[in-house]
């Protein structure tokens, strides 16, 4: 009797086990909170560096970052600003962010993403690319403040002073791409994953996401 | 006299030097292009669960005004590192499309907005485009609002911070303490130094003023008290948000 299900059975459930684990890799399943944020550029990602937190992943078969930016493009009309500065991102190795989009140059206020494709797992079906969405003013132009003469990007705080449902400039940054993502008949789901540490800017807020990452799909090639 | 004279003589090019500088100052930093490129929230669509959601919520309050839940502090110094800022977010509910509801470990949450209560210690040097992290940040929030059972997959307690149960997170520079009514999450630049300050935390009750001015020999005095277990259901998510009532409000909230 265990002969018999030695042969048929184990190999069955063993299989069913496997494509299970592969269904696991979906956008959902990523977790491990320091790769929930960015990380300065030559820090080797170390804790105290962190810098954004993540708050959007797409994923689909063909969500490389090359397609993604492309796709931000086009559903947003954003262009490229890989001018700006960029950020290390857990892949889970510690990676730069190679493609950048943005509705303004880096003179100007304006909604930014900085995007970068995670490593595959070996067998995973999907492919996932995660960005830093933010919305983000040319601060404090002016000698008499922490962003310099000429101004410096500052992320928005979302603090009690200014109730909105938009929450700070990373939230706006996030809202926006799901909206556009949405209304373009893309799935779009939020869960929380608790990345909520604040963040200094230059013109002194502290501005934090409300924990939540928007998952987006990305079209597969036809 | 003389001196009259020279004043006279000074007073038409100084004010226009004035009128200049001013004038000069404006046209190159005055000019504030922040709202350019301002979010504009989409038409709310909110279904009725998330209206009902949203009513139960706790109502926001303001920056020097009482609380309406418990936060928790490490005074006006920890470790060597003062108090540098307090943050008090509320935002209103995100109920907007059918893609703000969100999926938790507690069912299906159809609004969700951040609501905390932030001592932020010590300072960094932030760049362009890049903040950086204050070396400790505690946050608190109301447990109905954020828990272990606001995750996908609920998060098992591997830690016991004065006898409540606790959740580690990112190798130890999160730390999420479940106690009561309420939920503190301890974010630190090492794994030591948060853990250490989430053994600290003091207690303010409900009502107090956030922030408030807290002395080290009372929150000393606070942070030797063991941690209320949670409220029933907050582990698994399904802690109601109800408005706490000034007879509950001292031990439960």
């Amino acid at each position: 009797m265990i002969r018999v299900f030695a042969r048929s059975f184990l190999p069955l459930t063993v299989c069913a086990l496997l494509v299970l684990a592969v269904d696991a890799e979906d956008g959902h399943a990523i977790e491990g909170g320091r790769f929930w944020y960015t990380y300065t550029k030559g820090t080797n990602c170390a804790d105290k560096k962190q810098v954004d937190p993540i708050n959007v992943v797409f994923y689909g078969r063909d969500a490389t970052a090359g397609r993604t930016d492309a796709f931000v493009d086009k559903y947003m009309g954003w262009g490229d600003a890989t001018d700006s500065g960029t950020q290390g991102f857990l892949t889970p190795r510690c990676r730069l962010a190679v493609h950048q989009r943005a509705d303004g140059s880096t003179r100007e206020t304006r909604n930014h993403v900085r995007l970068r494709q995670r490593e595959r797992r070996k067998g995973a079906r999907r492919h996932f690319t995660v960005g830093d969405a933010h919305h983000e003013d040319l601060s404090g132009r002016g000698p008499f403040n922490g962003c310099g003469i000429r101004g410096k990007h500052a992320v928005s705080e979302g603090s009690v002073r200014e109730p909105s449902s938009n929450g700070s400039g990373f939230d706006q940054g996030r809202e926006l791409m799901a909206n556009r993502w949405e209304a373009r008949g893309r799935r779009v789901t939020k869960p929380f994953k608790g990345n909520t540490h604040a963040f200094e800017q230059c013109d002194g807020d502290f501005a934090g996401s409300d924990g939540r990452v928007a998952y987006m799909t990305i079209p597969d090639r036809r | 006299m003389k001196r009259r004279r020279l004043w006279t003589e000074l007073a038409v090019p100084l004010t226009v030097l004035g009128v200049v500088f001013t004038f000069g100052y404006l046209a190159l930093f005055g000019g504030d292009d922040a709202e350019t490129k301002a979010f504009v929230p989409p038409e709310p669509k909110a279904s009725a669960a998330a209206k009902a959601e949203a009513a139960r919520m706790p109502a926001c309050t303001g920056e020097g005004k009482p609380t309406n839940f418990a936060f928790y502090t490490l005074g006006p110094r920890f470790a060597g590192v003062e108090q540098s800022k307090s943050l008090r977010r509320c935002d209103l509910p995100d109920m907007s499309s059918p893609g703000s509801s969100m999926s938790t470990a507690g069912g299906k949450r159809h609004a969700f907005r951040a609501n905390y209560a932030s001592v932020i210690y010590g300072d960094c040097e932030a760049g362009d485009d890049e903040g950086c992290a204050p070396p400790l940040e505690i946050q608190t929030w109301p447990a109905c609002e954020r828990n272990a059972g606001t995750y996908e997959k609920a998060k098992r307690p591997n830690l016991r911070i004065r006898g409540a149960p606790a959740v580690v997170f990112d190798g130890g520079t999160q730390i999420e303490i479940y106690t009561a009514r309420a939920t503190v999450v301890v974010f630190g630049a090492d794994s030591a130094l948060t853990k250490r300050a989430a053994r600290a935390v003091a207690r303010q009750d409900p009502g107090t003023r956030f922030p408030s001015k807290v002395t080290a020999a009372g929150v000393s005095a606070a942070s030797r008290q063991p941690l209320a277990r949670p409220a029933r259901g907050a582990m698994a998510g399904r802690l109601d948000c109800r408005p706490v009532s000034a007879s509950t409000s001292g031990a439960g909230a």
